[in-house]
């Protein structure tokens, strides 16, 4: 005695080109049309990385001919400590408003797992992260977020602490706080704490003087390729950071996802290099304000990408003093970063960022058979650009 | 759902018996001589013929004795040639209060080869069931609120509530009016009372044939999309010509328009209802000018009528949609309507309104 | 007098939806419960195929959101 349309999971094909690109319009993108789903789902099997040539890995939930549960996946090749393996991420899970709270979040996220033998999932949504912790994803934790203030006296007079779990701020920054906010004279009391904390950060980094981070422009792929080859020697487990990663996700080359960047690629890239060999480089996503409704508006630019060699720490603090650079340039109030690993939580908090509670959750799943991926937070060397996260929060 | 069926006997006596009423001699039904040497080989029984058999389902099965034939349409299929043994089935695929739709086959009786698709709308000669919810002109002068779908449940609901400014329009029973109403029709039941609004609850109740399956689109579309649309206009023109200086036209629509999980199961009431935002904005500006005023109240399911037939798990179904967990009744919807009435501004003109207590889709 | 079968129900939906001990779950609506989320749906159907040896189409546990209806859907099956 069932009632209404026959609902059916299944891995999307080109024969569903319509339904999803009905559901796109509804739910993300006005202007979906059946041609613009099928370029791009031919598109990402050009560029698949994980299966070369095959279709990128999208469950559907389809109520009659209508999509109502939709995960898709981003192709991805992770390295274990030893070798590289090919993986995705799991991304843009959605069901239309009507569906939601049944069991179609479930079956979508069930069909697609069925057909990825190794994936990862960034997300912040609690009913998200007990649905995939049902699915056999192991939540590694809350991956933390770093911030360093390039304008604290804009912060000072926006942000909550207390929300932001800053409550074991440097003393110099709790009791500016505290003092201005009494005294009705924060921004000044700011000012002179901004002023402190970037005469510390500039001393903390003359042992880097002797690398030039002046260049501008994307490094060619080669010399990504060879600085990640160094790099990922001393690392346990990361998401793939080479050359032809680099460039399709950052570089013009890449698909850069949010139409209101129609000013063009909102990422930077900055370098750090020594005696011309690359030895550090980073992407900068330009400021925006934030859509962390802890940081309550203020413009933020985010780091999306740090690759240097962690035996190389003077490489990484170079790096660091780019970005700071940059970013001012770009008019930032803050900065972002996320990261997990000690090496570079060591040169964050030595270059001024702030500890925040982190709210981003950190999922693994690998049914290969191999257990050479490592469940501990802290061997990762994670970024914020990894699964595009940048882009959804 | 509501069939009847009847077994008929065409002999060449009956196709030259209607051809003396008719005065249709052609030679084709008349002539053995003349029709031999046609395609067919022998004489062929007159199409209006069966015309006549689907009157005989109107009158005497569906819906029978009080039966008021508002129209018909005939697809010929395939000549009849006497003498024939005939199986006429009719079918009852709408029904609205006293009015209804019925879906006729015409078919060999032992070969079952079809002659004949045709359909027929009916209203009623008898009273409408609750007769004062139809009410009488006013002869006071003091503004009326006319109201279509009168016969319907929202409609008698709201004459309730409106007392004797309201006066009931449908297709049948007291009240009756033709398919679209005219300046003059108005005169002769409001008594030259000016007009203070019109509510428009009178479209098609929902079909739910799929689209790729109409058997004759262009009739369903005629039905279910075009008609209801000629009458906003024409109540438009009425209101123009008899309105108050602030009349309003009310259109009431559903949220079966938007997508939901009802997964367009009802696709020509979708399409006619979801003409009802875009109208309104364009009456809106069109009454406008003679600074009158158009808007419109989307409401999800009403518990009458049409809806009253639902079964036990497709009410709960509809509960567990609503924040408070009930379904509107007619008087609640109703209620709603008088409301908007009662708001004289000019702001309320060109808004839709969703009066859904919240359900979700 | 409540039966076997609604008890039993109202068990499962009590432990499902983690409520307090003692709360009335016999009219308890999918919009009115926090806790009613979709990996609690999905468990609920789990547990009531589990208990009353039912299996619920997909389509029909999209209907399913409240325990009345439920119940309904139980008693349809005889169980």
């Amino acid at each position: 005695m069932t009632s209404g349309p026959r609902i059916v999971t299944a891995l999307a094909t080109e024969e569903h080109a319509s339904a999803v690109a009905a559901f796109y319009r509804e739910v993300w993108n006005p202007a979906a049309t059946t041609e613009s789903v099928v370029a791009a789902t031919r598109r990402s099997a050009a560029r698949n990385v994980a299966a070369p040539g095959e279709p990128t890995p999208t469950a559907l939930v389809l109520a009659g001919n209508r999509v109502v549960g939709y995960c898709g996946s981003i192709p991805q090749r992770l390295w274990d400590g030893v070798r590289e393996r090919p993986a995705y991420w799991v991304k843009g899970l959605m069901v239309l408003p009507e569906y939601r709270n049944g069991p179609i979040g479930y079956l979508v996220v069930k069909e697609l797992s069925r057909h990825l033998e190794c994936s990862t999932i960034l997300t912040v949504a609690p009913a998200a992260r007990r649905l995939f912790s049902a699915l056999g994803y192991t939540d590694l934790g809350a991956v933390p977020n770093w911030t360093r203030p390039l304008r604290p006296s804009v912060m000072v007079e926006q942000l909550d602490f207390d929300a932001l779990g800053l409550n074991r701020l440097p003393n110099w920054v709790s009791a500016g706080v505290s003092v201005g906010r009494r005294t009705g004279i924060a921004g000044l009391t700011a000012k002179l704490a901004g002023l402190g904390l970037d005469v510390a950060t500039g001393l903390a980094r003359l042992p880097t003087a002797h690398l030039d981070t002046t260049g501008l422009g994307a490094p060619s792929r080669v010399e990504l390729d060879e600085l990640w080859i160094t790099a990922r020697e001393n690392l346990k487990a990361s998401p793939l950071r080479d050359g032809t990663y680099m460039d399709s996700r950052f570089g013009n080359g890449g698909e850069q996802g949010e139409a209101e960047e129609n000013a063009g690629n909102p990422y930077t890239f900055v370098t750090t290099r020594d005696r011309g060999r690359l030895v550090g480089v980073a992407v900068v996503r330009r400021p925006r304000a934030t859509s962390d409704a802890r940081l309550k508006g203020i413009r933020v630019a985010t780091v999306s990408e740090l690759v240097f060699p962690i035996d190389r720490p003077d490489a990484g603090l170079a790096t660091l003093g780019a970005i700071e650079r940059m970013a001012r340039a770009a008019g930032a109030d803050a900065l972002t970063c996320m990261s997990s690993h000690p090496i570079l939580c060591g040169l964050l908090r030595r270059q001024g960022y702030l500890r925040l509670t982190g709210n981003v959750h950190f999922f693994l799943r690998d049914v290969s058979g191999s257990d050479r991926l490592r469940t501990d937070l802290g061997a990762w060397w994670l970024a914020r650009g990894d699964g595009e996260s940048d882009t959804s929060f | 759902m509501k069939e009847a069926v009847f077994e008929v006997t065409v002999s060449l006596n009956d196709a030259l018996a209607f051809a003396s009423l008719s005065g249709d001699w052609n030679p084709l039904h008349t002539d053995e001589e003349f029709a031999a040497r046609s395609q067919f080989g022998r004489r062929i029984l007159h199409g209006a013929f069966s015309a006549g058999l689907v009157s005989r389902m109107a009158g005497m099965h569906i819906p029978g004795s009080d039966c008021l034939l508002h129209g018909m349409r005939l697809k010929f299929l395939q000549p009849i040639l006497p003498p024939a043994r005939l199986r006429v089935k009719g079918t009852l695929v709408v029904e609205q209060g006293d009015t209804g739709r019925v879906a006729v086959d015409v078919s060999d009786a032992e070969s079952g080869r079809r002659y004949v698709e045709a359909w027929y709308e009916y209203g009623s000669q008898r009273p409408a069931a609750t007769a004062d919810a139809v009410s009488h002109p006013t002869t006071t002068g003091e503004p009326v609120i006319l109201v279509t779908g009168a016969s319907g449940g929202l409609g008698k609901a709201l004459l309730a509530r409106l007392g004797p400014r309201g006066i009931g329009l449908s297709r049948s029973g007291e009240g009756a009016v033709p398919a679209l109403l005219e300046v003059a029709h108005v005169d002769a039941l409001t008594g030259g009372a000016p007009i203070a609004g019109i509510v428009h609850c009178g479209w098609p109740a929902p079909d739910n044939t799929r689209l790729t399956k109409l058997g004759d689109a262009a009739a369903a579309i005629e039905y279910n999309l075009s008609q209801p649309l000629h009458q906003s206009i024409a109540l438009s023109r009425v209101l123009i010509a008899r309105g108050t200086p602030d009349a309003i036209l009310l259109l009431v629509g559903s949220t079966a328009a938007q997508p939901g999980r009802h997964n367009y199961r009802m696709p020509l009431y979708t399409l006619a209802k979801a003409l009802i935002p875009p109208l309104c904005r364009i009456l809106a500006i069109e009454l406008g000018a003679s600074g009158q005023r158009c808007a419109a109240a989307i409401f999800d399911v009403i518990d009458t009528g049409m809806n009253k037939a639902m079964s036990a798990r497709a009410r709960l179904a509809h509960e567990d949609r609503s924040p408070v967990g009930r379904i509107a009744s007619a008087d609640d919807a109703a209620a709603q309507l008088d409301w908007m009435i009662a708001n004289r501004s000019f702001l309320l003109s060109g808004a839709t309104i969703t009066l859904s207590g919240g359900a979700l889709p | 007098m409540i039966t076997d079968r609604d008890a039993k129900l109202n068990e499962i939906v009590s432990a499902v939806l983690e409520l307090p001990t003692g709360t009335d779950v016999s009219h308890v609506r999918q919009l009115g419960v926090e806790s009613w989320d979709s990996l609690a749906h999905v468990s609920l159907m789990l547990a009531i195929e589990g208990e009353f040896g039912v299996t619920i189409d997909i389509a029909d546990q999209i209907a399913l959101t409240s325990v009345p209806a439920i119940r309904l859907y139980l008693e349809e099956r005889g169980l």
